[in-house]
């Protein structure tokens, strides 16, 4: 071993310091205590072979140094002297990686279709393409985007917006829209462009293309300029953004488009549930705008809280041994609890309010807005924790009954309910899917 | 191989007297059918490419097999002089690297089915969960390319109904056999869940209650403890999505060439033992040594650690036990080999190797100043350091001598590559020893030496060493790896992480230029004689025809038939 010391080892990590002139010089135990860690938590003498000859340890020197007929012999024995003792290691926590931008797109988009009367008379059918359309797009591309070349990023991309161009040509096929419908279905469609860009700091072009109709909508509002001037300019940027997506490779498209059409139906089913709900609720006589601020604010709360979830839901499976599987459940039925508390202190204000001799109309208003917000804030943790079927039926159920002449306020409830105790009963069972939480 | 070759005979000899015995019509049916299995071979046969032609030595057999097909339809008629005579397929199977990268196994498996066109080939092999795209251009002789996808379900599979659920369920503990080494066990397990997992899902199966329960068992008998919630929920998780893509019944070939022992090998198992055809594995390097070497970073718990080391240790076993030829690029990775129970008759070595045009001999005139070339990747496990001490060690003799390092810095080691720097300054070598960086085409770093060095702690079979010997320069280097089966007599050997004896074989070499005259011509006449590109593929196209020759070595037992049919 000459000249060992006199250079950092770059096998470092493997060793212990082994000072203590009372132990053994026997060079067997001096490598074992050297290689410790590895002599411990081996999983066989073969491993240790392995990292003897990366090490450069071979037959040849084993025999010079070690008086071993080789490396197996002396990894063998080294196996052997050495008790196991195994330290458990803990996993990283789970890293939260908050979407909120989306979030104050959706709110900002929102708000411009009410200002738009975006539910008013037949528009109300393109906001709810745009919404079902939306969930496509995300689902599409919201698998694992950094592991996509480039190239594939852009036609799921292309994918996404001919899916959504398609739908508008439909609906303005199958209904008489006019200019105002058409600028408000361009304007969600140059939005979801801007979102569903990788990375931001390499589409500039796109991103100010897309920023387009945002600033002219806002200045007309502002201005109160001439509205089919607003719509006109909002449909030419639209058209000159549509211009590059010709050049995209179609091929690729269709492909991804055929490839994922039976995977994106449940999907559609689940954004065509929430799109109804979210109409009947804009379509409510009061409080919208609080509303709306109440659900964004739910959800931007709720990717934070679906992170500390998933954390104590790995550590509560990490710490138990399958023998008290009883109080394992009960454990995760109070992590679950936690996580839905801050939710419904929602309520509290508005009881407040209530006692306060607010109106019953606008009270009810703001109810259903936080029960939406709590329903959204389950299917996260349901979709976090990888149940997303389930919730797509319960939505698009919530959303059916909303057309009939039911209270809003007894389908938000039943929805919120549902949904909860989907979440109960999907968390205690978290062993089975448990590696999602990893 | 002897007692098949005392099979073979006997049973020659009672058929010759077979033959002797049938009548004038029989023998001119075999003409006939000779004949037409003869205009049938030269109809399949394809123009020779640039890489036939390097591999002279792997000319289709023609007369020579025509020939021997004549004596074994003597001997054991019609069909196995037809399994001769026609153009065989092998089933080629891959993990993550051909055709779908460059570089690496990748670029060896290139080059062996360029260099092979007398025989078609169907390839295997295993990726990831998301889609891949053919990187190489594929030769004519490739017929098919099957991706299998591990870490997701199969596609177009039948849901299972109760009667699999329970069948599942019966196999799940033959399965789990590799936890105590069981070889045989686990053998026949993988073959009859791949006829369940042909038709049917098994990725929902790994996820059922007793699934779940047998696994939980399995981790408390190998740790003598009961395991906790999480470490159960990670071996299910990872036996799911390892063996769930993997457990079907690949397409029937000639032979299967399986180029790792590792998870490809469990399809390319269930091809050779459904169909009895021979199987041939490779490997460059020792699977389960890299996966041994890589649970370090993988962080898992121990338990977890223990399950699979159990499951690559049986399955490489099995392979070993089962394949009718186990080769290795060097005699380094046969010792593993043996280790592990693979007989020491069915395994050979088979070096790599080189294009001799793309390796042009250097000029024998000398560098200006005594040159020392590295070239290769700058990581750990090339040991820089140590080169870099021993060159001060040089200078000390040498005072002139100059170091230079060709080659890139991967993602990841720029942090080793300022240390060496540190290394450089703190040895006031900046001058002298020197970061080249990436150099193409190689040879020109080669031209650039007089001697070449690699001072690697870890190797399998070093490309390096070999480019150096072709282009006729002396090789001094650490006995790392199939480094000693690659430089012979002709180079000079050292212990790894020793810089004074690597010194010292430098400087014996750079003060002896007719010493590093003869070293380079003989090394360069090694490299023709062992490792040239055609010789490579010569060797694997002889081993394809003997192994599909040889009875296939190792039945399935029927007793594991019997114990199917009783689960069915």
């Amino acid at each position: 071993m000459t000249d060992r010391k006199n250079y950092q080892d770059d096998f470092a990590y493997l060793k212990q310091d082994s000072s203590g002139d009372r132990r053994s010089q026997d060079p067997v135990n001096q490598l074992s205590r050297l290689l410790d860690t590895l002599c411990v938590e081996a999983a066989s003498e073969h491993e240790i072979v392995a990292h003897l000859e990366s090490l450069g340890y071979n037959s040849h020197r084993v025999q010079q140094e070690f008086n071993r007929e080789n490396v197996f012999d002396l990894a063998s024995e080294m196996f052997r002297r050495t008790p196991r003792k195994i330290r458990e290691k803990s996993f990283a926590s789970v890293e939260g990686r908050p979407l909120w931008l989306r979030h104050i797109i959706m709110l900002c988009a929102i708000i411009a279709a009410l200002f738009m009367s975006g539910i008013t008379g037949k528009a109300w059918v393109i906001l709810l393409w745009v919404i079902c359309w939306s969930f496509m797009g995300n689902f599409l591309i919201g698998k694992a985007p950094s592991e996509r070349p480039e190239s594939e990023h852009k036609a799921v991309t292309g994918a996404i917006l001919y899916l959504g161009l398609f739908g508008f040509a439909l609906l303005f096929m199958l209904f008489p829209l006019g200019l105002r419908e058409l600028s408000l279905g361009i304007f969600w469609w140059a939005l979801a462009r801007w979102t569903w860009q990788p990375r931001f700091k390499d589409h500039h072009k796109d991103i100010l293309m897309g920023l387009v109709p945002v600033i002219t909508l806002t200045l007309a509002l502002l201005l109160r300029a001439n509205s089919q001037l607003i719509f006109g300019v909002v449909v030419i940027t639209a058209l000159a953004m549509t211009y590059d997506l010709l050049a995209w490779p179609k091929a690729a498209i269709w492909r991804w488009l055929y490839q994922k059409a039976s995977q994106v139906l449940p999907v559609a089913l689940y954004g065509l549930g929430q799109g109804l709900l979210l109409i009947s609720l804009l379509r409510q006589p009061d409080w919208n705008l609080i509303g709306i601020g109440l659900v964004v604010m739910m959800l931007l709360g709720a990717e934070h809280l679906v992170t500390w979830l998933r954390h104590m839901l790995k550590n509560l499976l990490w710490d138990t041994e399958v023998r008290s599987r009883r109080n394992y459940q009960m454990m995760v039925w109070s992590a679950v609890m936690r996580y839905a508390l801050p939710f419904l202190l929602i309520f509290v204000p508005i009881i407040a309010l209530a006692v306060r001799g607010w109106s019953f109309g606008s009270l009810l208003s703001l109810s259903n807005f936080a029960l939406f917000g709590f329903s959204l804030a389950c299917a996260l943790a349901l979709s976090s924790l990888n149940d997303a079927t389930p919730m797509y039926l319960i939505f698009l159920a919530a959303g059916v009954l909303s057309l009939l002449p039911i209270p809003l306020v007894l389908i938000m409830l039943a929805l919120a309910i549902a949904l909860f105790i989907r979440l109960l009963w999907h968390a205690k069972r978290v062993e089975y899917y448990g590696i999602y939480l990893f | 191989m002897n007692n098949t070759n005392k099979v073979l005979k006997l049973g020659q000899t009672c058929q010759a007297y077979k033959i002797a015995s049938q009548g004038v019509i029989k023998k001119l049916l075999f003409f006939i059918e000779l004949s037409l299995a003869k205009i049938l071979r030269l109809a399949s046969q394809e123009s020779p490419t640039p890489q036939a032609n390097l591999a002279s030595q792997a000319k289709r057999p023609t007369k020579k097999v025509t020939k021997k097909a004549i004596n074994i339809k003597k001997a054991t008629g019609f069909k196995a002089a037809w399994s001769i005579m026609k153009r065989k397929t092998i089933l080629f199977a891959a993990e993550g690297t051909y055709p779908y990268i460059m570089g690496g196994v990748s670029t060896w498996s290139d080059q062996l089915i360029k260099g092979l066109p007398a025989f078609d080939f169907k390839i295997m092999t295993v990726v990831g969960p998301h889609p891949v795209e053919v990187a190489i251009d594929l030769p004519p002789n490739v017929k098919e390319v099957m991706p299998v996808h591990f870490w997701r379900p199969r596609e177009e599979v039948q849901r299972p109904r109760k009667e699999h659920i329970l069948r599942f369920n019966m196999l799940m503990p033959n399965l789990l056999s590799f936890s105590y080494g069981d070889v045989e066990t686990f053998a026949q397990s993988l073959m009859m869940l791949a006829r369940l997992g042909h038709d049917y899902d098994l990725w929902s199966l790994f996820e059922n209650r007793s699934t779940w329960e047998i696994v939980r068992a399995t981790l408390a008998e190998l740790l003598g403890a009961a395991p906790r919630l999480g470490e159960v929920t990670l071996a299910i998780n990872w036996l799911k999505s390892t063996l769930a893509p993997l457990l079907f019944i690949p397409p029937r070939t000639d032979v299967v060439h399986v180029v790792t022992n590792g998870l490809c090998a469990i399809p390319a198992y269930i091809a050779a033992k459904t169909y009895q055809v021979p199987m041939v594995l490779t490997e460059h390097g020792v699977y389960l040594r890299e996966r041994y070497l890589g649970f370090k970073a993988e962080n898992d718990p121990y338990s977890l650690k223990l399950f699979r080391s159990r499951f690559y240790e049986t399955l490489a076993k099995m392979m070993y036990q089962h394949c009718e030829s186990v080769t290795s690029v060097s005699h380094f990775n046969r010792y593993w080999q043996l280790e592990f129970g693979a007989a020491p008759e069915r395994t050979r070595v088979i070096p790599n190797g080189i294009d001799p045009v793309s390796y042009p001999i250097a000029p024998v005139k000398h560098q200006d100043v005594p040159t020392i070339v590295w070239i290769g990747r700058v990581d750990p496990l090339k040991d820089l350091e140590t080169l870099i001490r021993s060159f001060a060690k040089v200078r000390e003799a040498i005072p002139n001598a100059k170091l230079r390092m060709f080659g890139p810095v991967p993602k990841g080691n720029e942090s080793y590559h300022n240390r060496l720097k540190a290394a450089v300054t703190e040895l006031s070598l900046q001058d002298s020893a020197i970061f080249e960086g990436p150099i193409r085409p190689a040879f020109e770093a080669y031209h650039k030496a007089d001697v070449v060095v690699l001072s690697s702690i870890s190797e399998g079979f070093p490309y390096t060493v070999v480019e150096a010997m072709m282009c006729a320069r002396p090789v001094v280097s650490t006995r790392a790896g199939g480094v000693g089966d690659a430089i012979g007599d002709v180079g000079y050997l050292v212990q790894p992480r020793n810089p004074s004896a690597l010194a010292e074989a430098l400087v014996e070499v750079l003060k002896n230029p007719q010493l590093r005259e003869a070293l380079g011509a003989r090394s360069r006449q090694r490299c023709l004689d062992e490792f040239t590109l055609g010789k490579m593929c010569a060797r694997y196209g002889k081993l394809y025809e003997e192994v599909s020759e040889m009875p296939v070595h190792y039945q399935w037992d029927r007793g594991a038939r019997d114990r199917e049919v009783m689960y069915s």
